[in-house]
């Protein structure tokens, strides 16, 4: 588990060579320490158990099937490993494959769109939030959740900025980080949080880990 | 037995509303339903034309052997549309009438059957090409386009002090990201990979999520279904989503996926504003032929301002 301000540590696994290695330089960049590469599943396995890093980056499509693999490292690590946080990259994300893997808890847990990586500051952002107990959820997975529920009666009575603000917080962003996507003051973002509580009738709470996850029921619970 | 009849005694009855309704099944995969109308023409073409015998004297249903497969005969006949039965003579001269366009009907079955498993053939074909196809693209340019982003990420934050340059890098990164986005929704229409990573229910899900026009999706599905099954049914679900939003204009769409022991039964309903044809080459048409070379049944309900309704029942196993 980590504790004040050590770097991150991050196990990388990720068949290509070419990525693996730029992911690599990206997180060393940003301050984070890589402590482990690996090329598929099982090494994966042995990496985290090996080194207990702070967070593993998974993609999903690895060998020998080039299927899943890396989700059901990511699951097992989850159960095994509690407190190793695992971000999932995957070339398509799905609600239900999101939902499966929060199911057990949003905290320390990521699963985004592989191409988001190349946003560069966001996805760093994204990884030191996973691995400081947050949670990152693609938004491509949030817009299906709202898409779901979107002629709910609670849901229409939002205005357009808070539905956006709705969608943020269901990626997992703090109050500050959506203020600064928004570019308004963290005053002005708490003021529509408290709105959304209000109408869709979620107990507030300032915490953003444990918000995610009462927000993520709600957009869960099927209309 | 023998039956005695005149053709004039059947003509005469045609007159009166005469109608005949016949079923030809073969082993159970091919439903042909005629109307009065094809009946009556069909009666008027058999002049002199009994090369192929079917066993038809007067009964009801019959079952025999053509180009080496069991096929099953059933008709049904009444009179003036107010369902009496025909009297035996004239059922069984009926019956000897159709034997021949029986036989060349059922000869047109089996070459369209042989056709569209053909086309299946050539479908599944295509389907391993753009598997392999999709695994390319995604081992390949897709992760090369990723790490050269990457790369082109570092490079801007190390000339941080150069507008000029920085502005040049900004703008590469989001060609390469678009060529991204493209590539992915490429890759993805050439083939779903989360169709054959994880089954038709997540898949399927997916589609109603993304769908433009809210889907009411009901699945009662068990685990994974053969692999032709799952992608004939998940091409069903896109045609039909599409063609509901895109042309039905739709505003409400109902997905029902059932599997029980044995087949996979599918039904997409709109409330759009129907008329929709199955014609040759549309995507309709495809899927008619994905669905005929697995063994099961398609049809299309689309009445003028009725809304739309694609069935598919698939058997497997």
């Amino acid at each position: 588990m980590r504790s004040g301000d050590d770097p991150v540590r991050v196990v990388i696994a990720e068949d290509s060579v070419l990525l693996r290695e730029g992911l690599a330089h990206l997180l060393g960049d940003a301050g984070l320490v890589v402590v482990g590469s690996c090329d598929d599943a099982p090494s994966l396995l042995a990496t985290v158990e090996r080194t207990q890093p702070d967070l593993a980056l998974i993609d999903v499509r690895m060998p020998p099937t080039h299927t899943d693999e890396g989700l059901r490292a990511a699951h097992l690590i989850r159960a095994r490993w509690p407190g190793v946080a695992v971000v999932v990259l995957s070339q398509y994300v799905e609600v239900r494959l999101a939902s499966e893997l929060i199911a057990s808890g949003a905290e320390r847990v990521g699963y985004l769109l592989k191409d988001r990586v190349a946003d560069v500051a966001e996805f760093v952002a994204a990884i030191r939030r996973v691995a400081c107990g947050g949670s990152s959820l693609d938004p491509m997975v949030v817009s299906q959740l709202l898409a779901r529920r979107h002629d709910a009666d609670e849901i229409r009575r939002l205005t357009v900025r808070e539905l956006e603000v709705l969608g943020f917080m269901a990626q997992g962003l703090s109050n500050q980080a959506i203020a600064n996507r928004l570019v308004v003051t963290v005053r002005a973002v708490e003021k529509h949080v408290t709105a959304i509580f209000d109408k869709l009738g979620i107990a507030a709470t300032a915490d953003a880990h444990r918000r995610v996850l009462a927000v993520l029921a709600y957009l869960r619970r099927m209309g | 037995m023998i039956v005695v009849y005149r053709a004039d005694d059947v003509l005469a009855a045609v007159e009166r509303g005469l109608r005949i309704d016949f079923e030809v099944y073969d082993t159970g995969s091919v439903d042909v339903e005629m109307g009065a109308e094809d009946a009556e023409s069909l009666v008027f073409d058999t002049n002199g034309r009994r090369d192929a015998p079917v066993p038809l004297l007067g009964s009801e249903s019959s079952d025999f052997t053509f180009h080496g497969r069991r096929w099953r005969i059933i008709l049904n006949g009444s009179l003036g549309g107010r369902g009496l039965p025909l009297p035996a003579a004239l059922a069984g001269a009926a019956g000897l009438m159709f034997t021949t366009l029986v036989s060349r009907l059922v000869f047109q079955l089996a070459t369209s059957q042989r056709r569209a498993l053909a086309r299946g053939r050539v479908a599944a074909a295509g389907d391993r090409d753009r598997r392999s196809l999709e695994r390319d693209l995604h081992d390949g340019a897709q992760q090369r386009l990723l790490s050269a982003s990457l790369a082109l990420a570092r490079a801007r934050s190390r000339v941080s002090s150069d507008p000029v340059a920085q502005e040049l890098l900004g703008a590469a990164s989001d060609e390469l990201s678009r060529s991204l986005e493209e590539l992915r929704e490429l890759a993805q229409g050439l083939h779903p990979a989360v169709l054959s990573n994880h089954g038709l229910a997540v898949a399927a899900e997916g589609l109603a999520a993304r769908a433009p026009v809210p889907v009411d999706l009901h699945m009662e599905l068990d685990g994974r279904l053969p692999q032709p099954v799952e992608v004939a049914a998940y091409y069903i679900l896109c045609e039909a989503l599409a063609n509901a939003a895109k042309h039905a204009c739709a505003t409400r769409i109902s997905v029902q996926v059932r599997q029980t022991s044995a087949r996979l039964t599918l039904e997409v309903a709109d409330d759009g504003v129907g008329g929709a044809r199955t014609v040759q080459g549309s995507g309709l048409r495809g899927l008619a032929d994905r669905v005929e070379s697995l063994d099961g049944r398609f049809s299309v309900t689309s009445q003028r301002g009725r809304g739309t309704c694609v069935r598919a029942t698939i058997p497997f196993g």
